[in-house]
């Protein structure tokens, strides 16, 4: 090690070099896995906030978040209710409605209103029924209260135009959004409520998203049941799968693989491609760098070689030296990845296990890079030592 | 006296065909423990060459080499390494010292090749540093060491392991007479001291007088 670090040191601008070069590569790849597991984490999050087991939609509509999906609220409830019937969580009986609950989804271009300021965002709409399935629960409030909700499904009933927003839309209790043509008054504020690409969302009552997103009529996006316990998600969506006709029933953990592979894996493959890329272009930076170094100290390995050093010993030299430069390199990586997170334009999740992989397989095409320049190192010739000066 | 190493019928060709040349030619050579043997003749005769096939670097395109009596196998690339690390020393015309290391430690080098490290390694290469008269220089770089000095470490470095023989290639060539005057002396020193034989291969006449035998080369050939 003394040798080593000795020689790191005297030629340390291209040690820096290096590392510099490992850990910006290193620190890309965990930043892109960072983004995609973002994303993974905001599709979970939402979808699981909605508390439903069991998502009806249109028949190949792709469902409420890959495709679009309307569905007459006054038809599907009483046949789900006697489809699914016993399998259905009587979370809302006294309602009559046996836990089967209308829902919107609708991506807008709303108009935040603020003092002296107007400003088109983006945002998704989300209509359900407070306290119910689809959306936060009051307890979930950061600031503010929740929406006031309609009794009924039934549309063009006179309910307040309220809404619960995202803390990132940066609205405040009493402000306005206007979506459709309407004006919302925020009442609420809700956190991390987003969805894939750093979506907010404002969430309303469902009869207030029936106007401002599909003006007025009957019709839903989508359907979200609770399952009974006892049966399962699973079971409940294979029951009215077989009950119900024209619709496609999802469950949840099904809509959130369509979200996924719509939102993230599909768009991301060519991201996953150049993480690849990346990895490539660490082995080469650290493998050119190391086979330079090694031309450069060719006659100093040949000394070494003259006084007895094996090939064995000369690959460790070199491969240690490269290992170390390889290890500062990539946990200078994390390090910064990680100080880097909080200022990143969008959601990015790095957990410690997926930055072990990331410096695991970084530290793993180092060495390989660094491999065949120890290879050349150790076919030096001890003749090179009679030759000239180190 | 025995022949801590010998070449017989050692032949050293390079190259094919037209452009082959043949740097030693039927050397038969034998140098005894503790003998101080100096490997005369002009540039390209092919000392340097000689010395490598003997110190188990360079293969023999024939002959065979004996060291402490047993014969050298130039097939098996495991044992060279071993026996230049375990019998043979050597000291280069350009010194050839890591600039980053410092006296001491180009030593240590030596030592660390050879497994040897630690303390013990440590208190080695600082004993064979002063007995080079270098104990005020352990901490300097090559950079900062004269010549004269940089050489003395190079023998430092050849003595470390305790070796049999050490070949020393034209190591007055980058010294002024003066320093050249005290290398001689401090070889013929650690000659008493070590008992370890020395091949000095050089082409100036001024040494003779400081060698128990003088070998003349010319054209690949021992011609005295």
């Amino acid at each position: 090690m003394r040798f080593l670090w000795k020689d790191l040191r005297y030629r340390r601008w291209r040690a820096v070099l290096t590392v510099a070069g490992v850990a910006s590569l290193s620190m890309m790849i965990l930043l892109f896995g960072g983004i995609m597991r973002g994303l993974r984490w905001q599709a979970h999050h939402f979808v699981d906030s909605t508390d439903a087991d069991v998502w009806i939609s249109r028949e190949r509509s792709g469902g409420v978040f890959v495709g679009f999906t309307l569905l007459n609220s006054e038809t599907v409830v009483p046949a789900v209710s006697g489809v699914g019937g016993p399998r259905i969580l009587n979370i809302d009986e006294k309602d009559g409605h046996r836990g089967v609950y209308p829902f919107i989804f609708a991506p807008s271009r709303p108009t935040i209103r603020k003092k002296n300021m107007e400003q088109e965002v983006k945002a998704v709409v989300v209509g359900y029924r407070a306290g119910k399935l689809g959306g936060p629960k009051r307890s979930e409030i950061a600031r503010g209260r929740m929406f006031q909700s309609s009794k009924e499904y039934a549309p063009g009933r006179d309910i307040p135009m309220e809404c619960v927003v995202d803390d990132s839309l940066g609205l405040e209790i009493g402000e306005l959004v206007e979506v459709g043509g309407y004006e919302l008054r925020v009442v609420g504020i809700v956190e991390g409520m987003m969805f894939v690409f750093d979506t907010p969302l404002i969430f309303t009552d469902i009869n207030v998203a029936r106007r401002v997103a599909l003006e007025d009529v009957i019709y839903v996006n989508t359907f979200l049941v609770k399952a009974d316990e006892e049966d399962g998600a699973a079971d409940l969506a294979g029951v009215l799968s077989e009950g119900l006709l024209g619709v496609d029933v999802h469950t949840t953990e099904e809509t959130i693989g369509n979200i996924l592979k719509n939102y993230v894996d599909e768009p991301m493959r060519g991201v996953q491609f150049l993480r690849i890329l990346l990895w490539i272009a660490s082995a080469l930076i650290v493998g050119m760098i190391s086979y330079v170094t090694t031309f450069e100290k060719t006659r100093e390995i040949g000394v070494m070689k003259a006084v007895g050093a094996d090939n064995g010993y000369v690959m460790r030299l070199i491969l240690n030296q490269i290992g170390l430069m390889s290890v500062l390199g990539v946990l200078l990586a994390v390090a910064l990845a990680y100080a880097a997170v909080p200022f990143f334009p969008i959601f990015v999740l790095i957990n410690p296990t997926e930055a072990c992989v990331v410096s695991g397989v970084s530290l793993a095409v180092c060495l390989l890079g660094g491999w065949f320049a120890a290879r050349r190192a150790a076919r030096v010739d001890p003749m090179i030592a009679f030759r000239g000066e180190v | 006296m025995s022949a801590v190493i010998e070449g017989v019928g050692l032949v050293k060709r390079f190259g094919q065909g037209d452009a082959q040349v043949t740097a030693v030619n039927g050397v038969d050579i034998a140098v005894q423990s503790g003998e101080l043997a100096m490997l005369k003749g002009d540039s390209g005769c092919g000392k340097t060459t000689l010395m490598s096939i003997l110190g188990c670097i360079l293969k023999p395109s024939e002959g065979k080499t004996l060291l402490e009596g047993a014969e050298v196998d130039y097939s098996d690339e495991r044992v060279l390494p071993r026996l230049r690390r375990e019998k043979i020393g050597f000291v280069f015309q350009m010194f050839n010292l890591a600039p980053y290391l410092s006296a001491l430690e180009n030593v240590l080098l030596a030592l660390d090749v050879a497994g040897k490290k630690g303390a013990e390694a440590e208190g080695r290469a600082e004993e064979l540093l002063r007995q080079v008269g270098l104990e005020h220089r352990l901490t300097h770089r090559p950079g900062q060491l004269s010549g004269g000095e940089k050489q003395r470490v190079s023998f430092a470095r050849a003595l470390a392991n305790n070796p049999k023989v050490i070949f020393a290639d034209e190591p007055t060539a980058n010294l002024d007479s003066r320093q050249s005057a005290n290398l001689l002396a401090l070889i013929a020193e650690l000659r008493e001291q070590f008992g370890a034989a020395v091949v000095i291969a050089t082409h100036q006449t001024a040494l003779e007088q400081s060698a128990d035998r003088v070998i003349e080369m010319r054209d690949g050939r021992i011609v005295g």
